[in-house]
């Protein structure tokens, strides 16, 4: 413990150094104002976000890449309550249990008081994730140290899995998905060898299927291609949208009092459900809001629904909690707790940092930064979000048809810096539509991008399994105590959506 | 006229899902058996599960034509490949496409300029001077962050 703790400790001179670098300064600037841009968008997500700038991370450093990566996804998620405020709209779906009070508080004359309320709540939700993670995440990554090629195996079936289970509306759905990314990811060479398997005769597969360039695909082209259709379809949604200008007075004294409780209890409901794999921010805000509805007094229970302060901050501290909640699983066991974490988990591989108790100990210098640099990112996200609220007019005028243009041509030319291939060009749009196919035809295409990553960990920990066993892999895996949990786990995932439809049919 | 029930998209779909693992099982035929086992796992278990999303697809058919067969309506968001609903994907797909081709046959910049303007006509924005002045600027960042910052050369094509 005092080992990690040193490290830990270590690394603070290392972060400060990093911290007023122009790439790290960039890296906060564009993390936190572009997470805020598209979580204020109705249409864009945080994941759309990530894998747009997935790219132009390559160039740059471990620590500011994951950092701003990270700063998009919490201010992304933030991000969406200022539309749900203002607009009526949430700019995410973890913003929609905002919406209600909200939008009611500023209708009543006090949009800033709301904001606030939603900024603070989201801020704080966000360093109390960050910090979380910063402390649970070493001494669980501990728990890896258990594991062996079976128990990497096993956990590879597991992420899809869960996923599966809980991110699509059809197990069997999300399982297909998850299974078809990990026939992906054997396309090329096989690992450690010279074998080239699965080209189908095309020469540029030879090096494989780029995870990035898939992602982009799967989430910012199939996207444009849906905000396509939609804008085509509504005529309407080029009219000037109706937003409320911000007045009134902001946070009183009695007014902290009020919904600093439940910040800090939504932020442990939050965290806890960023742990639990797949729930996501969404969920999380809900449970959130109810709590926040439990704990409210009195003599404010009336203004529930009608805007009141504690139905902004519960779901608002709670869904930025779930951001550092879902990291903690991602770095440690390579499970990650959302689709965004999904995302982040690639990022992680591609920047050469692989998820286990090593990630603490060897990579140490970067991964404690990085982590620093998420808790900085969500202190300052509370001043630049306060800022771009007031400038939130012009970017919710911005013309959806100049929006999703220059995100396609963002797209090829973050494609094609990546390894500079034709190929990819085509892959990618490829890609776009077959995501566009996936999410109509409710397949998770969350689930087809963790096949893809844990692809090769899984394929690689069955590999060492069939060469240690020798001859008896079940005798083999039923040998390792934490194999026989995890397959208890995993069989507890699978049941977890039939126990569902059965409690619906009854 | 009879109105007849839509193939289910589950069925499609699974159809896409069973044809890739059988690609997957051909190709394995004449490669090592250690680096197909894992790939095979997964592609038979695909196939497999996609069996049964088939079968639930049809079982929706039936139910579908039980309820035209009533005089219901069957109206329902279960079919995005009607020709009214996959139109504008397919018009994107397309134009997404041609940009991409566009770019490695005739050039980047060519290709961006024309794309953005189509695209964002395409999409009912007709403010021509904005169109242009968007157009431009993004190709002026591109050119400077990209070409001259991140030194990235563009796939050398027809013009330039």
């Amino acid at each position: 413990m005092s080992e990690i703790l040193n490290l830990m400790w270590q690394s603070i001179p290392a972060f400060i150094d990093e911290l007023f670098t122009l790439e790290m300064l960039f890296a906060l600037v564009v993390g936190i104002g572009g997470g805020l841009m598209i979580g204020a968008l109705p249409g864009l997500n945080p994941a759309a976000g990530i894998t747009l700038l997935l790219p132009l991370t390559y160039t740059m450093g471990s620590v500011p890449s994951l950092t701003m990566l990270m700063a998009i996804y919490a201010a992304g998620i933030m991000g969406g309550s200022y539309s749900a405020i203002l607009l009526r709209t949430p700019g995410t779906s973890s913003a929609a249990a905002t919406v209600t009070d909200g939008h009611a508080l500023a209708l009543r004359g006090e949009p800033l008081k709301a904001l606030e309320t939603s900024t603070f709540a989201s801020g704080i939700g966000g360093i109390f994730s960050a910090v979380a993670l910063l402390f649970i995440a070493p001494f669980l990554a501990r728990v890896s140290l258990a594991f062996d090629s079976p128990e990497y195996f096993l956990l590879g079936l597991f992420g899809i899995t869960i996923i599966a289970s809980l991110a699509s509306e059809s197990l069997l759905k999300g399982m297909v998905a998850g299974l078809f990314g990990m026939c992906l990811s054997a396309v090329g060479q096989f690992p450690l060898e010279s074998t080239y398997r699965y080209t189908f005769g095309i020469k540029a597969l030879k090096t494989g299927l780029n995870s990035t360039v898939i992602l982009l695909g799967l989430f910012s082209i199939s996207q444009v291609i849906i905000q396509f259709s939609a804008l085509k379809r509504d005529h309407s949604t080029h009219k000037k949208v109706d937003i409320l200008k911000i007045s009134g007075k902001g946070l009183s004294l009695s007014d902290w009092k009020r919904i600093l409780p439940i910040i800090v209890v939504c932020s442990f409901i939050g965290l806890y459900i960023g742990i639990l794999p797949g729930a996501g921010a969404a969920i999380g805000a809900f449970v959130g809001y109810d709590q926040a509805k439990r704990m409210t007094k009195k003599e404010y229970k009336h203004e529930l629904g009608q805007g009141a302060l504690e139905g902004i901050a519960g779901p608002e501290a709670a869904n930025n909690a779930v951001t550092g909640g879902a990291l903690i699983p991602m770095m440690t066991l390579a499970i990650p707790g959302s689709p965004v974490a999904a995302i982040l988990l690639g990022a992680l591989q591609i920047h050469g940092l692989t998820p286990g108790f090593a990630l603490f100990t060897e990579n140490a210098s970067e991964t404690y930064p990085i982590i620093f640099g998420f808790l900085i990112a969500n202190a300052i996200m509370i001043p630049l979000g306060l800022l771009f609220a007031r400038g939130m007019k012009k970017v919710v005028d911005l013309p959806p048809a100049v929006l999703y243009t220059v995100i396609i041509v963002l797209v090829f030319v973050g494609t094609y810096s990546i390894s500079h291939s034709k190929s990819d060009l085509i892959i990618v749009v490829l890609f776009g539509l077959f995501g566009y196919l996936t999410r109509t035809c409710k397949y998770t295409d969350s689930g087809l991008c963790l096949g893809l990553i844990l692809g090769t960990m899984t394929e690689k920990g069955l590999r060492r399994s069939f060469q240690l066993c020798r001859g008896d892999i079940v005798g083999y895996f039923v040998g390792r105590p934490a194999c026989v949990a995890l397959v208890a786990l995993l069989a507890v995932v699978l049941m977890i959506p039939l126990v569902r439809k059965a409690k619906a049919k009854k | 006229m009879k109105k007849r029930v839509s193939l289910h998209p589950d069925i499609i779909m699974s159809i896409f899902f069973i044809a890739a693992a059988l690609l997957f099982f051909l190709e394995s035929r004449d490669l090592p058996a250690e680096t197909t086992r894992f790939p095979c796992i997964c592609a038979g278990l695909m196939a497999f599960l996609s069996v049964f999303i088939m079968i639930g697809g049809f079982r929706k058919m039936r139910e579908q034509r039980k309820k035209l067969a009533a005089g219901e309506n069957t109206e329902t968001g279960d079919y995005p490949f009607s020709w009214e609903r996959i139109k504008f994907p397919i018009l994107a797909f397309a134009v997404i496409l041609a940009y991409a081709l566009g770019i490695i046959y005739i050039g980047f910049f060519v290709s961006t300029f024309v794309f953005m303007m189509v695209f964002m006509w395409l999409l009912r924005y007709r403010v021509w001077w904005k169109m242009l002045l968007v157009t431009v600027a993004m190709e002026a960042f591109v050119y400077i962050v990209f070409v001259t910052q991140l030194n990235l050369i563009f796939p050398r094509a027809l013009l330039f």
